[in-house]
């Protein structure tokens, strides 16, 4: 199977797939925790979440939401390695 | 003792959340990062159940799945199929192959492990209940 081109998200999708805030989201990108594209459009900027991004945040949310991780401490969880 | 699973899956992240998801819950876990590699330590290990990804580089997981399925060593592990959002056709060929449910992505911590956790409970097949 070929792979598919990288599909990228809006924010009310984004908020959607993730299932939190859109003010949670935006502080989470001032953290680095997500790195949305822009997307310019007339005079206005779009924000374009790619899959990676969304992963990311999940991974994050469940860090800090279920297990009570800091959020620093679920950024750190996040540059592990892992399998 | 803990129950094990095989994590297939190309991106890191989506192994990373995999992986924690399942280890926070208990569960040994191991990866690999394609259909190849997947396909060599099947051969040397034993897990209780499988979530392989249908779109990776090298041997996708159709074809990984299509070999577990003709090897009578391993073919009754339950597995579980990750598939792109509005992909109904990977939906329709996974069940013809064998996959006992599936997961459509992006997805929560929680739908993957009311999957597994039914599976490896009832070996209920999970295909039809969307």
């Amino acid at each position: 199977m070929k792979n598919s081109p990288r599909k990228t998200f809006g924010t009310v999708e984004a908020i959607s797939k993730i299932k939190i805030s859109p003010e949670r989201l935006r502080y989470w990108e001032t953290r680095g925790v997500v790195k949305p594209k822009y997307k310019k459009c007339g005079t206005r900027k779009f924000r374009r979440y790619s899959e990676d991004d969304i992963y990311r945040a999940i991974l994050v949310k469940m860090l800090v939401d279920d297990e009570k991780y800091s959020l620093a401490g679920a950024k750190r969880k996040l540059m592990e390695d892992v399998h | 003792m803990s129950k094990s699973v095989f994590i297939v899956d190309d991106s890191p992240t989506v192994r990373k959340l995999l992986s924690l998801t399942l280890k926070f819950r208990g569960y040994n876990v191991i990866g690999a990062a394609n259909g190849k590699d997947a396909w060599g330590i099947l051969q040397k290990d034993k897990f209780d159940i499988a979530v392989i990804d249908i779109i990776m580089p090298i041997m996708d997981g159709m074809e990984l799945l299509s070999k577990i399925k003709d090897d009578d060593r391993i073919n009754s592990i339950p597995i579980i199929i990750l598939v792109a959002e509005g992909d109904e056709k990977s939906i329709r060929k996974g069940k013809e192959l064998g996959a006992d449910s599936y997961l459509v992505k992006p997805f929560q911590p929680d739908e993957l492990l009311a999957k597994v956790e039914s599976l490896l409970k009832t070996g209920e097949k999970l295909y039809d209940n969307r």
